[in-house]
């Protein structure tokens, strides 16, 4: 038979993978020491989870592993039965790049770097351990306490309690006892635990009453039993296989957890005993008391349900249903309170108030779960698809050649004539109105939000902030604000460069703040927003501001700018965007070795994007980047040469004039110019640059439009305006091969071909001509 | 002799199985005996299995009836697992704050 190939999955694992790990480390950042988060904490806990579940699936054992313990740090803090520390915080951020980093060499199938994994694992489980161990403040010395000792479970009544919710999760619950015969016979109750631990998060209470003092143990014998609770949507019959080899060595004892309401309790599988009446002298308020740290989705739909049906309310019993275990115990048992199990022996401890369950689940279990209510939980989830991007670039192509085509039928239309060619014009604008919406749909879904790249900040300014010794607070806004995939992957570095400058050289120490009379956390804000056709994101900082005078110094010390040039402030800003400037006084680690602002520039403007800066000595800088929205059509302004036509992106054209030839003038060396606005431009004909025979060779015959590229601006000496439209653009690059001065080609109505003018090449063509 | 080994010397504790655990159990009653608090380094344990724990269990709680401690001076991870997967760390005095 042959064996479905899992290899196949694995890029979409890791995909899904990596894209969780982002989410699950905002959210960590998103958690406030001290301040219980019961939502966030879900959100991480469910992202290791579907990570575990799918380590498991694919045999990345390691991955498995090391998400399962992280699983039962997340499962401890969202049950409330541990509060978020700074230290579980950092610890919760480096497990998330022990992740990442294992999962980077299982996916290049490199050897794991087992000895930090190791090392943070270790601290995971001490955490818990730790926290489960040190909560029970009553008399941790008294033996008898000892025998009730609950992993990870806050023991005893008063204020832990309180807080403490119910120790059950959605699953498994297996009462597990050893007959002497058991370690005899080879069989380990450590041995059965891992496997089952194989199947889902497993946590252990032991029962110490049957053992005897050292003295008098017979040490080959076991006497002890565990109540195991098993977090996990496998099957009886996998719980079963766990026990195989021990069967006539053991008492077992297995019973389906549910998500159970307030109050329902009720004991499903009859016959056998809940498990927990094996004798574990659990303190009621420890296992049952549960203040309530969320009710969600359809789970709090089911629990309503439970409890409306008037099912006994023997007690609290709150079921925490992770992963698809709701989805699994609702299917079995549908309706929910009629087979819910008594998961608690705690009938002497009523829950505080109707509330009191906390019900997790995942989405898709809430939405599985719930019956009835399950299409009102399904409509407020985000339901996706994962297509490819080649995919998705295939339709774009497509639509751009409709769009073409529509270009010439319209062409066509415009000059028919006869009865039928009101109505087909009619249809054909309808046809374009159709078109143009297609085309934007199609677009956005090339669109993401720029909080992709923005994610990373919180993360990245947190570090740095505690590595210089400064306190920085972070803002970001506009996070929602969509541009194209291709874009938004680019500006990330660029975007890094940025931040970490604000972060290391705009904003001051907190010594430094106060002594300048300011707050000592300081501020790096991040917006993006819309404007018109492009975008426009933000670093903005309230730190020192960039020192104009320093910068000068630093430039003429380098002979880059002469001794008596005279800069304004642009001028100067400018200069920090040369190849190798750097004021900083000693270079760091982060910044400061001159690289970055040139290469910052450089990938922006590949964007077809521009970068500006505004600064006060003292109080901040700005630095603003434009971007086009999307680089596969832009807005143009058709011009023609002769015969030829050319697109001229909107974004680069100033305005269009006529002009008189006498109000140009020869320069010997530098071509013609002319005066606009108090600044003397050059003129580039364009049909000198591309070599056309024009229609207009004087200029008063022609038109100039003023462009700009690269802070320069020109004259561009065309025939005439033709009109504006959005053009499709197609790669010279790959289609043919780079030209200078051309950022690609479209295709027109007619059929023809239209090169798409790039400034910045352009006036680059044009100076060395004019020098030559 | 006793007083020595009671409040100095540490239990060393190795890779321990079913095979042992008389020994083990020997040893650790010979401890009980003792006064003070008993250290333990288990920082060479690389296997262990229920019936050492189960031991070890014992053990702690009779020392703590006496009102006496365990203190772990290591730990191996093997253990901790091991004392983490049967529900036994807090009965272990395992649960030492690491942070």
């Amino acid at each position: 038979m042959a064996e479905l190939d899992l290899a196949q999955f694995h890029d979409t694992f890791f995909e899904e993978s990596f894209e969780a790990l982002d989410s699950m480390e905002a959210a960590l950042l998103k958690l406030d020491v001290g301040a219980p988060n019961p939502e966030g904490v879900n959100t991480i806990f469910r992202v290791a989870h579907s990570i575990k579940g799918g380590a498991g699936m694919f045999g990345f054992t390691d991955v498995a592993s090391f998400t399962h313990t992280l699983e039962t740090l997340l499962d401890e803090l969202r049950s409330a039965r541990m509060q978020v520390t700074t230290y579980i915080a950092d610890q919760l951020l480096l497990s998330v790049d022990v992740l990442r980093a294992m999962m980077r060499s299982v996916q290049r199938k490199e050897p794991v770097d087992m000895q930090r994994v190791a090392d943070v694992q270790f601290d995971l489980e001490a955490i818990v351990a730790s926290k489960g161990g040190s909560a029970p403040a009553a008399a941790p010395t008294v033996a008898s306490d000892a025998n009730a000792a609950v992993v990870g479970v806050a023991v005893g009544a008063g204020p832990a309690g309180a807080v403490a919710a119910a120790t059950v999760a959605g699953g498994w619950e297996i009462g597990f006892r050893a007959l002497p015969e058991l370690l005899l016979r080879g069989n380990d109750p450590l041995a059965i635990f891992s496997s089952l631990a194989e199947l889902g998060p497993l946590q252990a209470r032991v029962n110490m009453d049957a053992l005897p003092r050292l003295r008098q143990i017979d040490a080959e014998r076991c006497y002890l039993s565990w109540t195991l609770q098993l977090t996990s949507d496998c099957s009886r019959e996998q719980i079963d296989a766990a026990f195989d080899w021990a069967t006539g060595d053991c008492e077992v004892t297995v019973q389906r957890l549910s998500t159970v309401g307030p109050g329902a309790a009720e004991a499903t599988a009859a016959g056998q005993s809940a498990a927990t009446a094996s004798g574990a002298p659990v303190d009621g308020s420890a296992t049952a008391s549960a203040a309530a740290p969320t009710l969600t989705g359809a789970a709090l739909a089911t629990g309503a349900a439970a409890g409306a049906a008037g099912a006994a309310s023997a007690g609290a019993a709150s079921g925490s249903a992770a992963g698809s275990a709701g989805a699994a115990s609702a299917g079995v048992a549908p309706g929910g309170a009629a087979s819910a199990t008594v998961t608690a022996p705690s009938t002497g401890a009523p829950t505080p108030g109707p509330a009191a369950a906390s019900a997790h689940a995942t989405p898709p279990a809430q939405a599985r779960a719930a019956g009835p209510d399950a299409p009102k939980a399904a409509g407020a989830e985000h339901s996706s698809i994962r297509v490819s991007i080649e995919k998705i670039d295939e339709l774009i192509n497509t639509v751009g050649e409709l769009v073409i085509t529509q270009a010439m039928l319209s062409e066509v239309g415009r000059k028919l004539e006869g009865p039928f060619a009101e109505q087909f014009r009619s249809g054909l604008s309808q046809l374009e109105r159709n078109m143009r919406e297609l085309q934007e749909s199609v677009m956005r879904v090339r669109m993401l939000p720029i909080s992709f790249t923005f994610s990373r900040f919180p993360r990245m300014v947190r570090d740095l902030a505690q590595r210089l010794g400064k306190q920085i607070e972070l803002k970001m806004t506009g996070e929602q604000t969509e541009l194209d995939k291709t874009v938004l992957e680019k500006i990330g570095d660029p975007l890094v460069h940025l931040v970490r400058n604000s972060v290391d050289h705009g904003i001051e120490s907190p010594e430094a703040r106060i002594a300048a009379g300011k707050s000592p956390v300081g501020t790096v804000h991040l917006d993006a927003c819309h404007r018109g056709g492009s975008i426009a994101v933000e670093i903005r900082d309230d730190g020192g501001g960039l020192d104009k005078n320093r910068i000068l110094a630093k430039a003429r010390s380098r002979g880059l700018v002469g001794a008596n040039d005279v800069l304004n402030d642009d001028q100067i800003h400018e200069l920090i965007f040369l190849p190798g400037f750097s004021t900083a006084e000693k270079t760091t680690d982060l910044s400061g070795r001159g690289v970055g602002m040139d290469v910052v520039r450089r990938n922006v403007k590949e964007l077809g994007g521009k970068i500006e800066i505004a600064s006060e000595l003292g109080k901040g800088s700005r630095f603003i980047i434009t971007l086009p929205l999307t680089l596969a059509i832009v807005d143009g302004q058709s011009v023609s040469v002769g015969t030829e036509t050319y697109i001229v992106p909107l974004t680069s054209i100033i305005e269009s004039l006529q002009l008189q030839s006498q109000s140009a003038s020869r320069l010997s060396g530098r071509g013609e110019v002319f005066s606009f606005r108090g600044d003397y431009l050059p003129i580039v004909r364009l049909h000198e640059v591309f070599g056309v025979k024009p229609r207009a060779s004087v200029l008063h015959e022609g038109l100039i439009v003023v462009a700009e590229g690269d802070g320069r601006r020109i004259g561009l000496f065309v025939d005439d305006l033709l009109g504006q439209q959005q053009v499709v653009i197609k790669s010279m690059e790959t289609n043919y091969g780079p030209i200078d001065g051309v950022a690609g080609a479209t295709i027109l109505g007619d059929g023809s071909v239209a090169l798409i003018l790039d400034l910045t090449g352009l006036i680059r063509v044009a100076s060395s001509r004019a020098a030559a | 002799m006793t007083e020595a080994i009671t409040t100095n010397k540490p239990l060393r504790l190795g890779s321990t199985t079913l095979r042992d655990v008389t020994a083990l159990q020997a040893e650790l009653a010979d401890r009980l005996d003792d006064s003070g608090s008993v250290q333990i380094d288990a920082s060479a344990v690389q296997r262990i299995d229920t019936a050492t724990l189960q031991l070890l269990a014992a053990f702690v709680r009779d020392l703590r009836a006496d009102g006496r401690l365990v203190e772990w001076t290591e730990c191996s991870a093997a253990l901790w697992r091991a004392a983490h997967a049967l529900g036994l760390t807090s009965a272990l005095d395992l649960a030492v704050d690491r942070t």
